[in-house]
């Protein structure tokens, strides 16, 4: 598989799904780091400077709104995907106006939401 | 003079109409005796029957005094003759005069009696009515001036209510000595007896009243209540919350027309449900109290209608239970559509063989522990549905609770494996090996609590399940010390008695003191912290339904940051 050269953060409480999006990440020839909760997540921003978070919303601890706004408040301005299954509109909304990248429910399948990275990182 | 004669006898009437009566049975007596009188006087016994068992029937229903004297005035020429009858009644801003002309008489006749009616209530009451404005109503023809027509006899009769004069019926005519006495204590009879009906009645009504009253003000439905005018009768602290008004404000009907503009116009409503004689339902509305639904009702007496009853009925709480219920779907379609698309997503990395071979079992096995997911929660709702349905039974038998805690153990050993948590159990030495109770749900139980505290902790933390034997009258507290317990239970719990006391400890964040009374509510995760930690909070419901069952205890303490004991108790003697 060849390299892109892009390393994307998983930030999703999920296992499983997290582990399905790093599967296909790497499938796709992408870096991928994880994380469990915002605050790990925070600490996997400094640590592996990733070109794009894909940042689940509804998460233990710290939640990905939080997480996102410390991001901005530190001055990060990474692409940040958010993930959600929620249909409630309280939630998106929130994330809306700390969002840099899109919105997308994590029952899009794996190809399209790899689609929006690259889109995203202007690849191809 | 002879004004001044009647005017006295009005005024000591009240007194006199005792002795009247007497004098009119004297007279009846008499007249009995004389052959020729006889048919009058059985006239007027006929009159007085029909006329109070007339009023007897209206005063089942209405306590208008107005209406019980045009009850009598309006069959009184049956009675006898007489060129107008009249009645004034009093009200704090007017007086009343009702004259009813049975033969024509002149507009002097009429003012003439007016004058003397009121006079006779200014005699009566101390007080000069004279400027007291005049609400009149005539029946009848008023003769142009060329027919002679003075007021040449005629009689008042006092109405008294509740020891009150509340007005004065005037009987009068141009015939000079026109009235015979005995017509005149007929008349004075029903009055008197009218008036001590209506007394007695009010009496009544006033208890029923301040009955009604107590009723309306503790009711939880706002209640405004108006005349056919619009004009506010009742007004309960309940309708005045639901508006925001300040419970001592009179209130007008514009007050609340106001508030309820934008939905529908409450006059319009009103006149429309008194009009066609139905109830009008409304949507629901928001008002400052919150959510409402309006009523409004017509309100009647068997022949007219007084007004009407609006009622705001609160469905507060219906719409919170609403909600609930709708955050409950939503969050258990959530939470079988999580697991659901991640399985989706890994058996599809497998068909296009996306993932390394040696990647699939690991794959494999995600997929089997997310349909083992949806599988707990499956049951756990059909579990939840048995019990609110009633059909949920335990069978009892005498079981071991070592060798269930000691087999959950077992089975929770991989997951705490993966979990880094250490899963061990701890018994006092007194625990007994058998006791009746239903092994199936407590291992249930069980399954709840272990997998709560194993989900809800952290590395390397620790979950312990305990158990001991618990004496009617004894501290847990000091019970768990001789056995060398240690958990998060810093009160003791009275009066329990004679029990298992089992409990699972975990080393996880603990749980806020205001959140730990709702855990065992149905629906509670929905709003909860816990939320967010997956998990619909139907584990500890059943768990609660099951313990409830045995005639058991459940509970938890916990420390915040340091972790949290679930308990739950089984009855020995049952």
């Amino acid at each position: 598989m060849e390299k892109i050269g892009k390393k994307i953060l998983i930030v999703e409480d999920s296992k499983n799904y997290r582990w399905v999006l790093e599967q296909n990440l790497m499938q796709a020839g992408f870096d991928v780091a994880t994380a469990d909760d915002g605050e790990k997540g925070l600490a996997a921003v400094k640590e592996e400077k990733p070109d794009l978070i894909l940042l689940d919303i509804e998460m233990p601890r710290m939640d990905g709104i939080t997480m996102s706004k410390k991001l901005k408040e530190a001055g990060e301005n990474l692409p940040i995907i958010f993930l959600t299954n929620m249909s409630d509109m309280k939630h998106i909304s929130g994330a809306l106006e700390t969002a840099t990248g899109y919105i997308i429910k994590s029952e899009l399948s794996v190809d399209e939401i790899i689609g929006r990275v690259k889109e995203k990182l202007n690849l191809k | 003079m002879i004004i001044e004669i009647l005017l006295a006898a009005v005024a000591f009437s009240l007194i006199a109409l005792a002795a009247v009566w007497f004098f009119n049975l004297q007279i009846n007596k008499e007249m009995r005796r004389q052959p020729t009188k006889k048919a009058d006087d059985e006239k007027n016994k006929m009159y007085e029957m029909e006329i109070l068992n007339e009023l007897g029937d209206k005063m089942d229903y209405s306590l208008d005094v107005q209406s019980v004297i045009e009850t009598i005035t309006g069959s009184l020429h049956r009675l006898m003759e007489y060129s107008t009858v009249s009645y004034m009644l009093l009200s704090p801003e007017k007086i009343v005069f009702r004259v009813s002309l049975e033969k024509p008489v002149s507009r002097d006749f009429v003012d003439s009696v007016k004058i003397k009616m009121i006079d006779s209530i200014s005699a009566l009451l101390g007080e000069d009515f004279k400027n007291k404005s005049v609400e009149e109503t005539l029946w009848g023809t008023v003769s142009s001036g060329e027919i002679e027509s003075q007021v040449s006899s005629f009689f008042n009769i006092p109405l008294v209510v509740s020891g009150k004069l509340a007005g004065l019926l005037n009987v009068a005519d141009t015939r000079a000595g026109f009235f015979k006495e005995e017509e005149m204590t007929t008349l004075y009879k029903i009055a008197k007896q009218a008036s001590a009906a209506v007394t007695r009645l009010q009496g009544v009504v006033e208890s029923e009243k301040s009955k009604l009253n107590a009723m309306v003000s503790s009711m939880a439905d706002g209640v405004l209540m108006t005349d056919i005018d619009y004009r506010v009768l009742v007004v309960n602290p309940t309708a005045k919350k639901a508006f925001g008004f300040k419970t001592d404000k009179d209130l007008e009907i514009s007050d609340f027309t106001g508030e309820l503009d934008k939905y529908f116009d409450l006059k319009d409503k009103i006149e429309e449900s008194i009009r066609l004689d139905k109830i009008f339902f409304s949507e629901e509305i928001s008002l400052q109290g919150g959510f409402f639904k309006i009523i409004v009702s017509p309100v009647k007496n068997s022949w007219k209608t007084q007004g009407c009853v609006v009622v705001f009925r609160d469905i507060n709480r219906e719409k919170e239970v609403e909600k609930i219920k709708d955050d409950f779907t939503s969050m258990i379609v959530h939470e079988l559509r999580s697991p659901l698309d991640s399985i989706k997503k890994m058996i599809e990395l497998i068909r296009v063989s996306k993932v390394a071979k040696s990647k699939q079992s690991e794959c494999l096995q995600m997929i089997y522990g997310s349909s083992s997911e949806m599988l707990e929660l499956v049951n756990n709702l059909l579990d939840m549905a048995k019990i609110e349905a009633g059909k949920f039974t335990l069978f009892k038998q005498l079981s071991s609770i070592k060798e269930i805690i000691a087999s959950r153990v077992s089975f929770f050993d991989i997951s705490a494996k993966d979990a880094k948590v250490k899963l061990e159990s701890n018994f006092s030495q007194d625990v007994p090996d058998k006791v009746n109770f239903d092994p199936h749900t407590i291992s249930q139980v069980l399954n709840n609590l272990i997998s709560n505290a194993l989900k809800f902790n952290k590395e390397n933390g620790s979950v312990v399940i305990q158990a001991l034997l618990h004496k009617k009258g004894g501290s847990i507290l000091a019970e768990a010390k001789t056995a060398k317990i240690d958990w998060f239970i810093k009160n003791d719990i009275a009066d329990i008695p004679d029990s298992l006391f089992v409990a699972v400890t975990n080393s996880g964040e603990g749980i806020a003191e205001d959140q730990i009374n709702k855990l065992f509510n149905k629906f509670f995760q929905v709003k909860s912290v816990f939320a967010q930690k997956g998990g619909t909070g139907l584990g500890l419901a059943i768990t609660k339904s099951i313990i409830d069952s045995h005639g058991g205890l459940v509970g938890a303490e916990s420390v915040e940051g340091q972790g949290a004991t679930f308990y739950f108790t089984i009855p020995l003697n049952l």
